[in-house]
């Protein structure tokens, strides 16, 4: 993917800052940004933009509230966030209630969970497949007074396999009660993973799942 | 604005190789701008930023004097892959960080800016009120909330404010050409919004 005319620019620019492009389309945009120097005046202005505006916010929107936190307050908003997460965050419940008669997509659910920790889980995925659909559930935070982060990061990374690729994806949206994240299936390289969610504050990193995976291939 | 004549990263790497610090520091001036926008777009805190492009290409100037770039064509590759790893790195120990309570008591009680700096960063915010207010129109700076601080989609924001999708583009399009003019003016607000090394 290379950016070319203004319109495309606009609008790839702010799909990278949205975390919405595709992890290749994402790569090959920051090689891009690297060597660019045009490029980088466009992103320079979007990001200052967005980071003016949240300097000089005073106008509340529609939208419901997703407790921001700035200033002296950060660190305390931050730490209670991480002690009430933690509660949850050492393992995960796996759903693998999906069909697996040869679709395409898979959807694996996922859950933060007060259980005790766990070893690593099995994944399975096969050539058939297309997708691996991770789906995960963040309902139980609403009803609780936690603020809500600024947006979350999904990560899987591979632990030891200097062949397998890892993957990172930031969810701007935080007041969805889940996220989905679609993966190639041909992408993946069998290998074990660990996997992390991670809440973002302003100046603050709060994990809320954090879990090992061994992903298999079935012939 | 500021910017500097690309060397090839084939030249770059081979001189790096043979012991010539002035292509590291080419390096670096080529490089650390895209790499910290980044680092920038990536993470949520900005005074990280300095650090890991420091960090980054530190790393990738080390794998260079070692022989480990086996494709000085793709060096951008090389250092994008490096700053996403410095990224996880970081992001573990903000999360080690942010569980440790005691740490967290004591940042609290460290106020490290002096009274000249707060007042400078008065006087810059100031100024970006003032670029805010050149929005005459309500809804136009509705928009721009929505869109860049509460990361609502376009779609939505166009029918909740029965915009057209170009008039959509159009006020983005405006407020970035302020804002790219508003930083020529006044470097002190890309120092405010974006912290240069230290």
């Amino acid at each position: 993917m290379t950016v070319s005319n203004d319109q495309t620019n606009f609008e790839t620019i702010d799909a990278y800052l949205r975390g919405e492009l595709s992890p290749d389309d994402e790569a090959a945009f920051e090689i891009q940004l690297l060597e660019d120097p045009e490029l980088q005046d466009e992103v320079e202005a979007a990001i200052l933009l967005k980071k003016l505006l949240s300097e000089t916010s005073t106008v509340p929107t529609q939208k419901k509230p997703r407790g921001r936190v700035t200033g002296k307050t950060l660190l305390n908003f931050a730490a209670a966030a991480s002690f009430a997460w933690a509660a949850f965050a050492t393992v995960l419940l796996i759903n693998q209630s999906q069909e697996d008669n040869g679709a395409a997509i898979r959807t694996i659910e996922l859950a933060p969970s007060r259980s005790a920790p766990s070893d690593s889980r099995r994944l399975y995925i096969s050539d058939e497949m297309e997708l691996l659909n991770l789906k995960i559930d963040l309902s139980g935070r609403a009803g609780t007074d936690q603020p809500s982060p600024l947006a979350y990061m999904v990560e899987l990374t591979p632990l030891d396999d200097a062949q397998a690729k890892s993957y990172m994806r930031k969810f701007p949206d935080a007041t969805a009660e889940s996220i989905e994240w679609g993966i190639k299936t041909r992408d993946i390289t069998a290998s074990e993973y660990h996997f992390e969610v991670r809440g973002i504050y302003q100046g603050a990193e709060v994990s809320i799942i954090d879990q090992n995976f061994e992903i298999i291939k079935r012939e | 604005m500021k910017k500097a004549v690309n060397h090839s990263t084939v030249d770059l790497v081979s001189a790096i190789r043979n012991g010539d610090s002035s292509a590291e520091a080419a390096l670096v001036k080529q490089f650390q701008p895209g790499l910290k926008l980044m680092l920038a777009a990536k993470i949520a805190d900005y005074d990280a930023v300095p650090d890991l492009v420091q960090e980054t290409l530190s790393a990738v100037i080390f794998a260079i004097r070692d022989d480990k770039i086996r494709e000085p064509k793709r060096l951008a590759g090389y250092i994008q892959q490096t700053a996403l790893n410095q990224i996880k790195s970081f992001y573990r120990k903000s999360a080690r960080i942010s569980t440790n309570q005691e740490d967290l008591l004591s940042s609290q009680t460290a106020d490290q800016t002096t009274p000249v700096t707060q007042i400078q960063r008065a006087q810059t915010r100031k100024t970006l009120y003032q670029l805010l207010n050149q929005l005459k129109i309500e809804r136009d700076r509705e928009l721009l909330l929505r869109y860049y601080l509460k990361d609502e989609d376009k779609e939505t924001l166009c029918k909740d404010l029965s915009l057209s999708a170009e008039h959509f583009d159009r006020v983005l399009h405006r407020a970035r050409k302020r804002m790219k003019a508003l930083l020529e003016e006044h470097p002190e607000i890309r120092e405010l919004l974006m912290p240069e090394e230290r």
